[in-house]
């Protein structure tokens, strides 16, 4: 029997980054996934939170639902910083409270496993999701391996991500009076990560991500944009009916800024804030089985 | 930094386990496995070789170093075992025959909310009259399940592992 097609519950021992083994679950359970959650800490200013809810809706595709909500006081913050990058298409005062919400679209979320760790070498999966919203298109695309230790309680996985999207502008960022238009971005991250079950259901380890922003799709030198990396201890808990994952994120040093110059740079005792680089991220995903 | 206390709770609150399925105890497993018949307790523990030779021999990782096992009068051997699960431990008895061979699997304990098809007779029974010869590895002369792959990998690998300790410490 192959297992490649089995479908995927996405219980995962990993918040931030993707294992290649996620559960082969029966297509009567119901998946729910409450997004990420990311709080810029700096100086105690903001509260920057996604959530999202997933919907297994077939073998390995998942219907997701994003609502992002943000609150934050951008007037602590020690520079001239922006909203999040899912409101770069609106008009405020960099200096003033941002509070706003928005819906953020619908996604569909594809695993194909194409090695099972459990049963090959190694574990290999392709993962691709696209999102359509009022203001963005997206396509995400992942190469997720995994290796297991220690009859599969010690996972070590890594993900190779390319994420495409346009973000319509009402008006560039510089408030010039451009015309309305598609802006280009390309992130391209490397995440890797580790975990142990150290206790029946309970597995904790460390995620890693380093993250490359591009202005184009063409991913040059003359295009790149930032660079961040993020490190911080994940925990897994698996129940007979639910599991929850929590990974949290702090942003160490490395950050670069090559949109900037010196001046204006967003880059700030090494770690980077522009708009789509929180200092601390902290996800968690939650799923329930009917 | 604060701020984020509030959301550990939910982790915090979740107890350890606690939806352990038991399917047979010892008692009943050994009667269903070797009916009528009476065994007498003989737990050994392995020693460091014993259990590199066994590693060596399976690829496959001795955890525990005890052997639950009983003797069975007139020939054959009650082993009960643990394997990782995908949350917790499947408990599982083998009966071997007193050439070595496999008599029985019977399930034990399950606590996965999925998977349960490892106790399918059907799929158990692929496990009777293998010997430490066979290659007992899974989607060769094992099926797989789909669903369940970890606990049949796991499974297939704690007989494997078995049948090589009644090859190196007991018969």
């Amino acid at each position: 029997m192959n297992d490649a097609l089995e479908k995927t519950l996405d219980e995962d021992v990993f918040a931030h980054l993707h294992a290649s083994s996620a559960l082969g679950a029966p297509l009567r359970h119901m998946h729910m996934r409450s997004g990420w959650l990311a709080l810029l800490a700096i100086a105690g200013a903001g509260l920057f939170c996604w959530l999202a809810i997933w919907v297994v809706s077939g073998d390995s595709l998942t219907l997701d639902i994003a609502i992002l909500r943000m609150v934050g006081d951008y007037r602590a913050l020690p520079l001239k910083s922006l909203a999040p990058e899912s409101f770069a298409d609106y008009s405020y005062d960099a200096g003033s409270r941002f509070d706003e919400s928005r819906f953020q679209g619908f996604s569909f979320e594809g695993i194909y496993r194409i090695l099972s760790p459990y049963t090959d070498p190694i574990g290999l999966a392709l993962y691709v999701e696209p999102t359509v919203g009022p203001n963005l298109r997206e396509l995400e695309s992942k190469a997720i391996v995994q290796k297991n230790f220690l009859d599969d309680r010690l996972v070590f996985a890594a993900n190779l991500t390319l994420a495409q999207e346009m973000r319509w502008m009402k008006t560039d960022l510089n408030g010039s009076g451009e015309p309305a238009s598609w802006d280009r971005e390309t992130d391209l991250n490397l995440g890797i990560g580790v975990s142990y079950r150290f206790a029946p259901n309970w597995s904790a380890g460390i995620e890693l991500e380093h993250e490359r922003e591009y202005s184009s799709f063409h991913l040059s030198k003359k295009y790149r944009t930032n660079v961040a990396t993020y490190l911080g201890p994940n925990i897994h808990y698996g129940g007979k009916d639910f599991f929850v994952t929590a990974t949290f994120l702090t942003q160490v040093g490395g950050g670069k800024d090559y949109a900037s110059d010196a001046g204006s740079s967003f880059v700030v005792g090494g770690r980077n804030y522009a708009d789509d680089f929180e200092k601390d991220r902290l996800r968690i995903k939650a799923g329930y089985y009917f | 930094m604060s701020n984020l206390k509030w959301v550990w709770l939910p982790v915090a609150a979740i107890s350890t386990s606690v939806y352990a399925t038991t399917y047979f105890n010892v008692e009943q497993a050994q009667q269903a496995i070797f009916p009528g018949a009476k065994l007498t307790k003989s737990f050994l523990v392995l020693n460091d070789k014993q259990a590199d030779e066994i590693a060596n021999r399976t690829d496959v990782n001795v955890r525990n170093k005890e052997v639950r096992m009983w003797r069975v009068d007139g020939g054959g051997y009650f082993i009960v075992d643990e394997v990782v699960g995908k949350h917790e431990f499947i408990t599982y008895a083998v009966g071997l025959n007193a050439d070595g061979s496999v008599k029985q699997i019977e399930i034990m304990q399950y606590n996965e909310s999925y998977g349960y098809q490892v106790r399918d007779p059907k799929w158990l029974a692929q496990f009777t009259g293998k010997t430490s010869a066979a290659p007992l590895k899974l989607e060769g002369d094992i099926k797989n399940i789909s669903g369940a792959t970890l606990s049949s990998r796991h499974i297939t690998d704690g007989v494997k592992r078995l049948l090589a300790t009644y090859d190196v410490a007991i018969r």
